[in-house]
């Protein structure tokens, strides 16, 4: 596995980050493969289930992921963006009386070159609507919880800006000749998802859910040029909107659970429903209105829906507590299988996604205490192996009428946590 | 012991929190941009083809208003080889894979920002230090300073006048100094119906050249993806007694051992079949594949399009100067005809779409290939593949009828599925006009394919030589 993993980090090109909906938050849930629904890393319980937000204690996480991308369409690679992002966590939780607990949460991923990327792609292009470009996309979330003997839940938001605005251009003539003049008039407005959590912890066993809400990066820009020049034939006004949402991250559903047959050994399980059925389309709805005094007035929309359809993910892991040199030391691996939520391609549009093993390996190091503070380190892997598959279409006129998709993605994940108890 | 142990803990948190930031500015991935194209329908113009003919350069009329361009040269000097103009010498070309001056009649003979002054196409100037060193300000444009004609490129001349190099062209009408040489640049003729392949691990192409009335079938050899060299330089099909002067529309299919070219007579006559060994020598057998004896054929049959597709040679045809695409089969082994369908198997109307393709009233020139199991039919087809125009007054114009490329695919010949969303390849200069594209070939090449086509303008009359279009990344 290791020659794999170094055969790749030589074979494809880079990118940089970690994407919570891929990968999981923080190295703990990408070791296990994000099967952790029911015991999370507190300090990453904003993003991971809500509920555990209420564990005694003071957390701060600050983490940083890579991720390289190696997948292929017809053996050709797919020139995706790089993925990558710093994770910042915070929990507080403090017990109230003998059987309350009250706490919250927030957690960011922040990826390294944008905090949203906007990508629209023509109906007919092949794309991996799972991986681009909703990986390189912000995530805020901030919850509330509280737990009352072996019930625990919690609530809260996920917040995530859209993009609205216009765009002037104004050539015209006055009298010192030809002049330009443009604005530029932006609104980002906060669009909020629903978090909610619960779990109920029976000692060695316990259950949790998690609900996500559905996130996306909404768009609306309308651009209008006035041109307005003595002796131009084209002088008039052409006004262009683009809309859509893009990034798109489905509702999920979670039931997790977990057993520790013993202090060293602890099981995990769980099963993620993904509303993909939901996804609006991954092309923009492009209007355009030309009025110039010579050329065709046009108003054109195309807009393709991809027709996705919803998944289920198994996912389990198991955590071993070991010690080393007298300190605990965590081993995780993790597995998951991710079916594709692409169905059968039969029209224009090409999208591109395959069945998906998933392997996670980590560990984890308490580094002791420092002036009060607990320190403690984590490191993990996550590999993604696509199960090559072939889209053969009705029409052998059809864009793209046969084509194979595959390939792997390969995280790096690691985090330092502070607690104060 | 204990405060060093925290203070490397401290150290290690501190390292941490600096590399989580610092990790952000490592580096950038540009965003990447759209590279898959559909390898069969997502064709981007691009430059055309340079066909070369004994060192000179194929035009077309419709490009050669005033004749051929001839250059006088110096004796003595000879041209540097090249494969590309950036091989060349400042102020040269690379045409035909010879660099030589770039020689004019009038500016519109030069690019963009060029005047056309001593019959050679310079960069426009108002004083010498708008020109590049060695040059001087001369008549608005930029001339290369000379003693001797050492230093003049091939096709100029040292002016002892003023110390400028010049050109100075020569033709019937003109002749160059005694001693000089008259080279031809250019030849003026019609390049129509193109044909690629490959055969023997070489690229070949086959292509009819018009002049006038008269035309014959060449083959050329493809150098590179933009310049074809015509070899041999006589046809490799001429027309026989009684065929009008004119065979051509050449479409070749690859046999073991041996190339089969299917050709048309000029005046739609009849639609002959031809063998070569060596790719150059074609022998013509004595009776025509497919003459024109049902009403629908309208008395004209030509343009065939000839691929192998489930055991047998199927031949498409256009009939009634476009009216209809017919279709034939033909065992190749015995060169005898297996079937000819009684009717039409593609007309006008199958390409014919409310929104895309409009109008649609010719179809010319089949090229069939065969891909996946399916046979792929690229087609001219002449309509309206946009809508009509709405002026601020609120009248109409309605769009330019021109000639597109489009294409059909079946897997049992009998059911046809054409693209979609109208033609695969058409051109427009800007928001309302419109380019011919006629006579289409396709060679699929790994991962994309090239559509060779003959570019015309909207009238699909004047045609302005070959274009090329490429799909795939």
């Amino acid at each position: 596995m290791l020659a794999g993993f170094a055969a790749m980090l030589a074979g494809t090109r880079t990118s940089r980050a970690t994407a919570p909906l891929l990968f999981g938050y923080g190295p703990q849930s990408t070791a296990l493969a994000q099967s952790d629904i029911e015991s999370p890393d507190p300090a990453a319980s904003a993003y991971t289930n809500p509920a555990s937000a209420c564990e005694p204690g003071t957390r701060l996480l600050a983490g940083h992921a890579y991720a390289w991308t190696d997948l292929t369409i017809d053996d050709r690679a797919m020139p995706l963006r790089g993925i990558a992002g710093t994770d910042l966590a915070f929990q507080l939780g403090r017990r109230i009386g003998r059987r309350w607990q009250l706490g919250g949460a927030v957690a960011a991923h922040l990826p390294d070159e944008s905090l949203a990327q906007i990508s629209f792609r023509p109906g007919s292009e092949p794309s991996f609507v799972r991986f681009e470009p909703s990986p390189q996309r912000a995530v805020a979330d901030a919850v509330l919880a509280a737990r009352y003997a072996a019930l625990s839940a919690g609530a809260g938001v996920s917040v995530l800006a859209d993009a609205r605005g216009d765009v002037g251009f104004l050539l015209g003539q006055d009298g010192n000749g030809t002049y330009a003049d443009g604005a530029t008039n932006v609104e980002l407005p906060y669009r909020l998802a629903p978090l909610v959590g619960v779990g109920v912890d029976l000692g060695p066993v316990g259950i949790a859910g998690r609900f996500r809400g559905a996130q996306a990066v909404g768009l609306d820009l309308a651009t209008r040029a006035d041109v307005s020049v003595t002796g131009n034939p084209l002088n008039g006004t052409t006004l262009v909107t683009v809309a859509g949402q893009s990034g798109y991250v489905p509702a999920t559903w979670d039931i997790g659970a977990r057993w520790n047959p013993s202090r060293e050994l602890r099981l995990t399980g769980a099963l993620q429903l993904a509303r993909w059925s939901r996804a609006p389309s991954n092309t923009a709805e492009v209007t355009m209105a030309v009025r110039l005094g010579l050329s065709p007035g046009q108003i054109e929309a195309r807009f393709v829906r991809p027709s996705l359809r919803d998944t289920v993910s198994p996912r389990c892991g198991v955590t071993w507590t070991a010690r080393l040199a007298d300190r605990p030391v965590d081993l995780r691996v993790g597995y998951a299988y991710s079916p594709s939520p692409v169905p059968e391609q039969t029209g224009l549009t090409s999208w591109a996604d395959a069945p998906a093993h998933i392997i996670g390996v980590g560990t984890g190091v308490e580094l002791g205490q420092a002036w009060g503070i607990a320190l403690r380190a984590d490191l993990a892997a996550q590999l993604w192996m696509l199960r090559e598959r072939t889209f053969d279409k009705p029409s052998e006129v059809l864009p793209f009428a046969h084509y194979r998709a595959g390939g792997r993605l390969f995280d790096l994940s690691a985090a330092m946590e502070a607690a104060w108890r | 012991m204990a405060v060093t142990l925290a203070c490397a803990r401290w150290v290690l948190v501190v390292s941490w929190l600096a590399w989580i930031p610092a990790c952000g500015a490592l580096g950038h991935d540009e965003p990447p941009g759209p590279v898959f194209r559909d390898a069969r329908t997502g064709f981007v113009d691009g430059p055309g083809i340079e066909v070369c003919m004994d060192g000179t350069r194929v035009v077309a009329p419709s490009r050669a208003a005033g004749g051929a361009l001839s250059f006088c040269v110096s004796p003595g000097v000879a041209s540097r080889t090249c494969d590309d103009t950036t091989e060349c010498a400042p102020g040269e070309r690379c045409v035909c894979g010879r660099c030589g001056t770039r020689p004019c009649r009038n500016a519109t003979e030069c690019d963009a920002g060029e005047v056309c002054v001593g019959n050679r196409c310079a960069s426009v100037c108002g004083s010498d230090t708008d020109c590049r060193a060695g040059e001087t300000c001369s008549a608005g444009g930029c001339a290369r300073r000379c003693s001797t004609q050492v230093d003049c490129a091939y096709g100029e001349k040292c002016s002892a006048l003023d110390g400028t190099c010049i050109v100075k062209l020569c033709g019937e009408a003109v002749s160059c100094n005694v001693g000089e040489p008259c080279a031809p640049l250019e030849r003026v003729a019609d390049l129509r119906e193109p044909h690629g392949m490959t055969w023997g691990g070489q690229a070949l192409a086959f292509v009819e050249i018009r002049d006038g009335s008269a035309c014959a079938v060449y083959r050329a050899r493809v150098v590179s993806l933009r310049r074809w060299e015509v070899d041999p330089l006589q046809p490799v099909l001429a027309p026989e007694n009684g065929e009008g002067g004119c065979v051509g529309a050449p479409s070749v299919v690859a046999e073991p051992g041996r190339l089969v070219m299917y050709a048309s007579r000029g005046d739609g006559s009849a639609i002959v079949r031809a063998s070569s060994v060596d790719g150059s020598t074609f022998l013509r057998e004595p009776t025509p594949v497919v003459t024109p004896t049902e009403d629908w054929q309208g008395g004209w049959v030509g343009a065939p399009g000839a691929a192998r597709f489930q055991g047998a040679t199927r031949l498409f045809y256009q009939a009634d100067r476009g009216r209809a695409i017919g279709l034939a089969s033909i065992d190749e082994a015995t060169g005898t005809l297996l079937d000819i369908r009684p009717t039409p198997v593609i007309s006008p109307s199958m390409l014919e779409d409310p929104l895309f393709w409009r109008g649609v009233q010719r179809v010319t020139s089949p090229f069939a290939v065969e891909r996946d199991g399916a046979l792929l039919l690229y087609v001219a087809a002449r309509g309206a593949e946009h809508s009509d125009a709405q002026v601020a007054a609120g009248g109409v114009y309605p769009a330019d009828v021109n000639d597109s490329i489009g294409l059909l695919a079946s897997r049992d010949l009998v059911a046809w599925d054409r693209f979609p969303t109208g033609p695969v390849l058409a051109r427009r200069t800007n928001l309302r006009t419109y380019l011919g594209e006629l006579e289409p070939a396709v060679m699929f090449l790994d991962g994309g394919a090239w559509l060779v086509y003959v570019g015309a303008d909207a009238s699909g009359v004047a045609t302005t030589g070959l274009g090329l279009a490429t799909s795939g990344p």
